[in-house]
């Protein structure tokens, strides 16, 4: 079983494992689908629902480095992102707040997701899923807009019934990041 | 008739002597911030010449260990613990033809080979090799005339930080530290290991460099406004920050003890790391233990552009360090450290890591706000009204005179105060004036 939190394997080596049946499939794709409608709507406390409560949810750091491509480092040696479910409940209630300046106003947010791959594995009832993902990023009457692409492997685990991330790995396609902000969640 | 240059020359004339004027009056012009001319002229002035933080010895523990990184806008530089242990820095300019040798960040080598011509330099930037030499160069001895190499970068440490100097002249880096080794001492010497510094995190954001040196070296004012949600959400208490300012040639830091008649504030050590209080008792001077024991917050900035962090806010303790190389006037690469004593036991040192980075960094819940700000303050100071506006510094005006009993260096003055921030931009005009 992979660590929640940590880089997984699979993310650097390419590795194809196996494929879930059709019907989980097309479960995991709408909940995908679906998730990204409430992170650009902003309903964050219908997205925080959809986490589990040993929720994971990093970023890690990525260096260029001669002949080799992942250039992603290790849990402790850091990260852009290392929240876990205390922090991510933060994270909404912040917004919450009047004084949440960096998205207020909001940035008008399009997530997109496409290359969707759904493995078996993980822990019991869970399932592995890679993705591919572009952010399209808009605020105020700024005279550009921020794009950032970055892949994705997220655990989901069925609980009661319902899909919910369990642990998400943002893999960042820059070393140095030249988004102005992550002020939104990814 | 007057050339173009003494035209221009006349233009920062006047820009200098009416930031110099306003300063002296606790003002400053906003279109300092970025001003293509101010930058230029700090290129010219300040980063061909200043010492900057370039790394941390922990970063290149090995020998052969590399990283590269920037001074100024314009400089890639290697920095490269050599076979001998010795740390060396060079610029990463092939000799030959220009070419960037090197194009990682960071990694392990006995030398760097140019993908032009294939000319080899070893560790110690020292050419030792040409490709086709009998061809291209027949008896002409290419490697003695070359043996100099790459271009070296003065490079010094202080407990256990590399600085880098483009000006082989540069007076000794402690000269330039002067006073405020004392401050420095305490976050970097308490106890017998030091720190270690972990990979930085490196971001490109559309503000002007001087305005995270100042944020960081003299404003807890902005704190309980740009970061109120901390305390509507009930993680950090509603009150007064008082305390202590200094300020050494350009360097400055701010204090943090929290009002002792008020709730008191959350202790930078005892409830996550209790074991760090003897040993920094044992390593530190007495009035070094004294400031370190009773405070709250350090925050500050190393002129030029190196400012640091230890707090407690949040919800548990961390020491970062961060550097503002500018890019572009209006464009910065923001480099973050986070820094951690070596003996501190593991789970410490994963906590307190994890706490920074929720709030620090560029999707830290605490950074983000600054960042929204120190963008529209860059956008503003591009307007045809900055050149008339002169920003206020006035924050602790009543309360300049020498700290009592203050155990350590420096201009001293109480906190809130602004004080530190136009020590900071006397210092820049200094050099941007010599």
């Amino acid at each position: 079983m992979e660590e929640a939190g940590q880089v997984p394997k699979a993310v650097t080596d390419g590795r194809a494992g196996t494929p879930v049946d059709e019907k989980t499939y097309r479960e995991v794709v709408q909940f995908l689908y679906r998730e990204a409608e409430l992170q650009d709507l902003k309903k964050n406390r219908e997205w925080l629902a959809l986490w589990t409560q040993d929720a994971s949810y990093f970023m890690p750091l990525r260096v260029t480095k001669e002949r080799e491509v992942s250039g992603l480092l290790e849990r402790k040696q850091g990260g852009f992102i290392v929240d876990n479910r205390e922090f991510l409940e933060d994270r909404v209630r912040r917004e919450e707040t009047d004084f949440a300046w960096a998205e207020n106003p909001p940035s008008r947010t399009r997530h997109f997701i496409s290359n969707i791959q759904v493995e078996e594995g993980g822990g019991k009832n869970e399932v592995k899923v890679k993705s591919n993902n572009l952010v399209y990023v808009h605020r105020g009457d700024d005279t550009s807009y921020d794009t950032f692409s970055y892949g994705r492997q997220d655990i989901l685990r069925k609980v009661d019934g319902s899909w919910k991330i369990a642990s998400r790995v943002i893999i960042t396609d820059q070393s140095r990041l030249t988004i102005d902000r992550i002020s939104f969640f990814l | 008739m007057t050339s173009v240059v003494s035209q221009k020359r006349e233009k920062l004339d006047a820009l200098l002597d009416d930031a110099e004027k306003s300063i002296s009056e606790g003002r400053v012009p906003l279109q300092m911030f970025s001003n293509p001319d101010v930058f230029e002229l700090e290129t010219e002035k300040l980063w061909s010449r200043v010492w900057t933080f370039i790394g941390h010895e922990s970063e290149i523990p090995k020998p052969g260990d590399y990283i590269v990184r920037n001074i100024g806008p314009y400089d890639s530089i290697i920095l490269i613990r050599d076979s001998d242990g010795v740390i060396r820095a060079f610029s990463n300019i092939c000799a030959h033809r220009g070419m960037r040798l090197c194009r990682a960040d960071v990694g392990n080598t006995s030398h760097f080979r140019c993908p032009y011509h294939g000319w080899t330099y070893n560790d110690k930037g020292r050419l030792i090799g040409v490709s086709y030499r009998d061809s291209s160069y027949g008896d002409y001895p290419v490697l003695e005339k070359y043996e100099e190499g790459l271009s070296k970068v003065k490079v010094e440490t202080y407990s256990g930080m590399i600085f880098g100097n483009l000006n082989p002249k540069a007076e000794p880096l402690k000269e330039f530290l002067g006073d405020f080794t004392w401050y420095l001492d305490m976050m970097t010497k308490r106890t017998d290991g030091g720190l270690e510094f972990y990979p930085p995190l490196r971001h490109i954001s559309n503000f002007n460099w001087k305005i995270g040196a100042e944020n960081f070296g003299t404003d807890s004012y902005h704190f309980r406004t740009t970061h109120r949600w901390l305390i509507v959400v009930g993680i950090f208490p509603d009150i007064d920050f008082v305390g202590t300012q200094a300020s050494t040639n350009g360097h400055g830091i701010s204090v943090i003890t929290g009002d002792p008649t008020k709730a008191p504030l959350p202790m930078m050590y005892p409830i996550h790391w209790p074991g760090l209080l003897p040993l920094a008792q044992q390593h530190l001077k007495p009035g070094q233990w004294d400031v370190f024991s009773k405070a709250f917050t350090f925050h500050g900035n190393l002129f030029p552009h190196l400012s640091f962090l230890n707090t407690s806010q949040g919800r548990g303790s961390f020491l970062t360090f961060r550097t503002w190389t500018p890019i572009a006037p209006d464009k910065t690469e923001f480099m973050a450290w986070f820094a951690v004593e070596k003996d501190a036991p593991e789970k410490f040192k994963q906590k307190s890591y994890d706490d920074y980075t929720q709030q620090h960094s560029l999707a830290g819940a605490v950074e983000q706000d600054d960042i929204e700000i120190w963008k529209y303050i860059t956008k503003n100071s591009k307007s045809i009204a900055a050149r008339k506006i002169k920003l206020n510094y006035d924050v602790g005006i009543n309360n300049r005179n020498p700290v009592k009993d203050w155990p350590g260096p420096g201009l001293t003055a109480g906190i809130p105060n602004e004080m530190v921030a136009i020590e900071f931009w006397k210092k820049l005009v200094k050099y941007l004036r010599q």
